[in-house]
């Protein structure tokens, strides 16, 4: 297998749009290529991510359209779906081509336009990963699986509303440096929890979790263009390396697991990411992990290895996943206030550790960042990819 | 009378779960048969969803997982306040929703008489 | 005034003022929620004027409405309107509208936010359903929406009644009603603040600046710049 390298990355801002989702995704991979100095002829092929244009935006045959939008002809074209886990399957599957030898370079983009229906219409389109017999009949939503999970977790672990709370306000925070974030604004423990006011605030959404504990609903989209390791020198000084990739599934049914707050696939794939990068979780500087609701930057952040089981919140309590912490959890703002364009997130969370790796991220920049690890979680918890880059 | 709620029980395992499958998740045994569940369940987790998708008109709506003696779960609606975790419930299997003016069935988790 | 003028001219009934209440926001801030005055009203229109041309929402519908009220409030040609307006580190992020059809029956007309993601909207909407209930006294406030998700949202978080012998003044279209029964029912988990403003704060607010409308529009239409 031939080692990959990430030499273009960028991102369109994240927020609420007026484009057309393949103009969005288009602009999304003029981001990434104007990152690099390269012929874009050489571009082979283009691997799109997108979870909901067919029920969306009422649009199918997505990567025909985008590879025209950029008049890429003849590159190869894929649609890769894979629930709120497609942006890092897409990216993954351009890693295989590349490391397989069958391509050189190979552009990923991920996007989704999900405001263009109401927030209930959205709720829905999200909500259909469900099972069709066993959950989505009782009008759950996602929220509502990770209030499910939540409840218990923190039952079992002593996590409070506080816990939740500061990792809102830590991804609120860090969102304020980065100018793509979806959501710019600072919140306070007293604003959103403590004062009589936080009732209206941040209203319940699915109990344990209110609207801060949760992503918004955006427009956005993300690319990279990946290349053979060997000749990535040609196009740039800071070629980031795709040093390991990890990936699990689990049951449909969240209710089927054993123990429903073991996430099973989070493990595994970061198991498999780490051993294949020959590194271990202790020696990762910066991690963008898929914060959807507060209480999966805590849980995944164990599944993961970083911290033991029931440890997380205290480590984030501590300020260990702080910018200028021990392990700084996701510097961009994380889904919570990038905001979670479904088909963008993993490809997002890429181009932030690239930008961390390369010292490119401004304000937001983890000091000595050398390895670092992204976590894109699909369904709840039944589909995980997992990555480790690592600075050249 | 309402029909009784579903369970499919692997003919292999053993193992049963509360909606239809080809496969068994255990041991991937393709025969299932009928089998009976208890009245009664334990509340495992639960949740109260405030931002309901299209389709309901509630302010909220409860819903939560049970587990039987046996070791069968099953997702439902929670109809009363004041449930927790732990909380015993009666289980019913009663129309929840309509589609196209037919009755869907789904569980109900009531108090424990 | 001259007769003519008098004719022209709706008698204003002489109603009780909204006490001006602070809401600290989820970022710690405090907005002021306090009664607009007539004089204000120019300003309050400068704000309004580019969104008259955003289709997004029905903003253009709202932003036009909302325009004509003020307007015709400041000029006298609409019977006891009232305007409240949220105002945060002196700055405008919202204002709402209404007026008394009757002694006992509380008209609702619009709500504007400047500010999104603080939920500015759903406390201006808020203190206005409290002004009229605790304030005004009524027995009810006929409430509808131009824009599906506000409709949805007032529906939903206060389960209004229909009135279906009631066609609102704002388009003719079928009114729903909060009434006293459904505002008390709700108010703890939807009407917050605290009173009373101290001097110096509800100063700070006296003399508002107004949100740029380039930047205004740019946000609420989802127009790239
Ligand atoms: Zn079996």
């Amino acid at each position: 297998m031939r080692d990959v390298a990430i030499i273009a990355a960028g991102q369109t801002k994240f927020a609420r749009t007026e484009w057309p989702l393949i103009d969005l995704l288009v602009e999304g991979a003029r981001t990434a290529l104007a990152d690099v100095e390269i012929d874009e002829s050489i571009i082979q092929a283009v691997v799109v991510a997108n979870m909901g244009a067919g029920i969306l935006n009422h649009q199918s045959g997505v990567a025909s359209a985008v590879v025209d939008g950029l008049g890429l002809f003849p590159a190869h074209a894929e649609l890769v779906e894979n629930g709120p886990a497609s942006g890092a399957s897409a990216v993954k599957m351009a890693f295989l081509g590349i490391a397989a030898g069958y391509y050189d370079v190979v552009l990923v983009i991920g996007g989704e336009k999900m405001r263009a229906v109401n927030g209930w219409e959205s709720t829905d389109f999200v909500a259909t990963l469900t099972h069709p017999f066993a959950e989505y009949i009782y009008g759950v939503t996602l929220p509502s699986m990770a209030g499910l999970f939540a409840r218990l977790y923190m039952e079992k672990y002593g996590i409070t509303p506080e816990h939740l709370a500061m990792v809102a306000i830590k991804n609120h925070n860090n969102a304020m440096f980065n100018p793509e974030a979806h959501v710019q604004q600072r919140i306070t423990m007293e604003g959103i929890l403590h004062r009589p006011e936080a009732v209206v605030n941040n209203p319940i959404v699915a109990d344990p979790l209110r609207m801060f504990d949760c992503c918004p609903v955006s427009d956005g989209a993300a690319g990279l263009v990946l290349c053979a390791a060997e000749r990535a020198g040609q196009f740039t000084d800071k070629p980031v390396l795709i040093a390991g990739v990890g990936q699990a599934t689990d049951t449909h049914v969240v209710h089927e697991r054993e123990d429903p707050t073991d996430l099973k696939a989070v493990t595994l794939a970061s198991e498999q990411a780490f051993k294949m990068a020959r590194v271990g979780p202790d020696q990762v500087d910066v991690a963008e992990l898929h914060d959807a609701f507060t209480i999966l930057e805590i849980a995944e952040s164990e599944h993961a290895g970083f911290f033991p089981k029931g440890e997380g919140h205290k480590a984030l309590e501590r300020g260990e996943t702080q910018i200028g912490g021990k392990l700084p959890i996701n510097p961009s703002g994380g889904l919570k206030a990038r905001g979670h364009p479904v088909g963008a997130t993993g490809i997002a969370q890429l181009v932030e550790i690239t930008k961390q790796l390369r010292g490119d991220a401004g304000q937001r920049q983890v000091k000595k960042a050398k390895t670092g690890f992204t976590l894109n979680f699909g369904g709840f918890g039944n589909n995980v990819l997992a990555f480790v880059l690592k600075k050249t | 009378m309402q029909p009784a709620p579903p369970a499919y029980k692997c003919s292999n395992c053993g193992r049963t779960t509360t909606y239809a499958r080809l496969r068994c998740l255990n041991c991937r045994g393709e025969t299932f048969e009928a089998a009976a569940l208890p009245d009664t369940a334990t509340l495992l987790t639960l949740t109260e969803i405030h931002q309901l998708p299209v389709g309901f008109d509630e302010r909220f709506l409860r819903v939560g997982i049970v587990e039987f003696a046996g070791g069968a779960r099953a997702m439902g609606w929670v109809t009363f306040e004041g449930a927790e975790t732990g909380t015993q419930v009666e289980v019913r299997w009663e129309p929840i929703r309509d589609s196209d003016g037919e009755p869907v069935y789904g569980f109900a988790f009531y108090p424990e008489a | 005034m001259n007769e003519l003028e008098a004719t022209l001219r709706p008698k204003e009934t002489e109603q009780p003022p909204y006490p001006p209440k602070r809401v600290v926001l989820a970022s710690g801030e405090s907005m002021i929620v306090r009664q607009a005055t007539r004089q204000e009203v120019p300003k309050l229109l400068e704000v309004l004027e580019p969104l008259i041309w955003v289709e997004r929402d029905y903003y253009d519908i709202v932003g036009a409405r909302m325009f004509s009220e003020l307007l015709g409030w400041k000029r006298f040609r609409v019977k006891d309107e009232y305007c409240l307006v949220g105002v945060m580190n002196g700055m405008l992020v919202g204002l709402v509208n209404g007026r008394s059809l009757s002694r006992n029956i509380g008209i609702s007309l619009h709500t504007m936010a400047f500010h999104r993601g603080l939920r500015v909207g759903a406390h201006l909407f808020a203190a206005k359903m409290e002004y009229h209930i605790e304030y005004l006294n009524q027995r009810e406030i006929y409430v509808v929406a131009e824009s599906p998700i506000g409709f949805r949202r007032w529906m939903i978080e206060y389960a209004l009644e229909e009135r279906r012998h009631v066609a609102h003044e704002l388009g003719g279209v079928m009114s729903y009603a909060l009434t006293r029964d459904l505002y008390f029912a709700s108010k703890d988990r939807l009407v917050v603040g605290e009173r009373p403003v101290s001097e110096e704060m509800l100063a700070s607010t006296l003399d508002f600046e107004i949100p740029d409308p380039d930047l205004l529009v740019t946000q609420v239409s989802g127009r790239a710049k």
